[in-house]
């Protein structure tokens, strides 16, 4: 997957350390975060014309801000641009960031407490979950916040019908993940089935 | 359209006229007798059918294949009582001996399926199954092949019936990747090893591929689902520390785990006589499956080189989750499968 993000107006400029507003940024940031885990290339538009070529999704969702601050700031380092590190090293530097709980990392992840409790402490890990752990760590170390408690509260966040970055991920991670095969049927298909078509009328 | 179930001409009697293969497609508009509908009432999944043979359609005849014992019915029992239902499905009765038979009980031989009331040595060959007219064999002698008032065998028997189709078809390259895991199940049956006795605490095996099973490689993760109560519980939401002894016998410098699955269940099997409740407990049952995910390893030495790049190039990973039994959540249940694999060797000759 060819992801490129541009995280243009959403990160505060060098030496701005309030959160303008975190709602609109919520809100922003969670069709944002379709588009990044789309595998899409994103530039999140606020008051500027979007940058050529990479149309966002968030200018089709997402009504633009009205705030003047925030533009221009320096994208975020992609991943591979990072020194190599543990994913014990990911795992808990991803904890300490979010502030979310082992129970909500797993959630995210789609694997229990344990398997991340597992992994923090060295553990095996497959490439797929290798891949989502490093994906959240960038949504959380990309959010305009200052410390762990703020980001936590942007990742909750609700604003407008729009669903919290948490929940989004939480989607898309479903939608990701292929055919369900486990139970195949859904409830239609399986109440009031017919045996075979010596029954019907 | 509504059909409605007629008695062929030949209806009585039908066991011994069965191998007439001329008299297979008369359908006459004999109309079913009271009795008739009582015993068809009066069908069980299970029930064994005194009949000497089965039809099997060639590719230009009809041969029969031999029943001396009978025949099973396969189809179930809400479908098989109802009148409108034209048909049932039957496989011919077997009986096996030694190995095999003990093999077919514990559930490793899916083409068999126990027929308890019958005999411990008596099964359904489920490689026949023919569908055959209820109208045959309404005067053919039937006895129960399992105790309809025990709800637990009727259910084992269905499920091994459906066990035979219902499997997921895990492919062909990841196969070689979760065979190693057989050696460590089949220990559970040895009671002296505490591998096995960690085992038995499994109730089941499941394998996830995140992401899906379209397209390879498949990252994996092997859900260990224990049963309730088995790995200790903590008051809060954060880890419990791993002991520093414990955390340096399991793992070198460079966080790999270093034991064997067999070194970690010894030890937990010790700790556990000790403190069950213990966050020793805790990181040995995490490592434990951790140690099965690492087990599973293709012996590529079995294959072609074609084949072996193929298998290695299958799997991206194979990680361990460990899940009591009430907290593995639908969404994964659904997004999982159980681990249910042929057996290796070539079927025992019947």
């Amino acid at each position: 997957m060819n992801t490129q993000i541009s995280f243009v107006g959403l990160v505060p400029q060098s030496g701005t350390s309030a959160i303008p507003d975190s709602g609109a940024l919520a809100q922003t940031w969670t069709s944002s975060l379709i588009a990044t885990l789309s595998g899409v290339a994103v530039t999140a538009t606020l008051l500027t014309a979007p940058t050529v070529g990479a149309r966002s999704i968030s200018e089709r969702t997402v009504p633009p801000l009205t705030r003047p601050a925030m533009l221009s700031a320096p994208a975020i380092r992609p991943p591979h641009d990072r020194p190599m590190q543990s994913t014990a090293t990911i795992v808990r530097d991803l904890r300490e960031k979010s502030g979310l709980t082992w129970d909500q990392l797993g959630r995210l992840l789609g694997v229990s407490r344990r398997a991340v409790h597992l992994w923090a402490a060295g553990g095996r890990i497959n490439a797929r979950h290798l891949e989502l752990l490093t994906r959240l760590r960038g949504i959380v170390e990309s959010l305009p916040a200052a410390d762990a408690s703020q980001r936590r509260m942007l990742l909750f966040e609700t604003r407008q019908s729009q669903p919290s970055i948490f929940d989004v991920f939480l989607r898309l991670h479903a939608s990701d993940e292929g055919v369900v095969t486990g139970t195949p049927f859904t409830p239609d298909q399986l109440f009031g089935a017919r045996y075979d078509e010596a029954e019907s009328e | 359209m509504v059909y409605a179930l007629v008695r062929t001409k030949s209806g009585r009697g039908a066991e011994r006229t069965l191998s007439n293969a001329g008299s297979l497609g008369s359908v006459g508009p004999a109309p079913l007798s009271e009795d008739d509908l009582e015993i068809i009432a009066s069908l069980r999944q299970g029930d064994i059918v005194k009949i000497d043979s089965l039809p099997i359609l060639t590719c230009d005849s009809v041969r029969f294949h031999s029943t001396p014992h009978g025949a099973v019915l396969l189809t179930q029992t809400c479908d098989a009582v109802r009148r409108e239902k034209l048909t049932v499905g039957l496989s011919p009765i077997v009986r096996l001996e030694g190995d095999i038979a003990r093999n077919a009980r514990n559930g490793k031989l899916l083409r068999y399926v126990h027929v308890p009331s019958a005999g411990s040595d008596v099964f359904a060959d489920m490689s026949v199954i023919v569908t055959v007219d209820k109208a045959r064999f309404l005067a053919a002698s039937r006895t129960a092949g399992i105790d309809q008032t025990d709800d637990d065998e009727v259910r084992r028997f269905g499920r091994a019936v459906g066990r035979r189709f219902g499997r997921f078809p895990f492919p062909n390259e990841v196969v070689p990747w979760l065979r190693p895991l057989e050696v460590v199940v089949q220990g559970r049956h040895n009671k002296d090893s505490p591998e096995g006795a960690a085992m038995r605490d499994v109730v089941e095996l499941r394998v996830e591929a995140v992401g899906g099973w379209q397209n390879p490689p498949y990252a994996l993760t092997l859900c260990v689902i224990v049963e309730r109560g088995v790995i200790p519980s903590f008051p809060t939401d954060d880890e419990p520390p791993c002991p520093h002894d414990l955390a340096v016998w399991l793992r070198s410098d460079n966080g790999n785990l270093r034991q064997t699955s067999t070194a970690i269940a010894d030890r937990l099997a010790a700790e556990r006589r000790g403190d069950p409740s213990s966050a020793t407990v805790y990181w040995l049952w995490l490592s434990l499956a951790e140690a099965w995910a690492a087990r599973c390893t293709p012996d590529l030495h079995k294959y072609s080189p074609e084949e072996a790049a193929e298998i290695q190039a299958a799997v991206d990973g194979i990680d361990a989750d460990v899940v009591d039994e009430s907290g593995f959540d639908l969404y994964r249940y659904r997004r999982s499968e159980q681990l249910d694999l042929d057996h290796l060797s070539p079927p025992p000759p019947i």
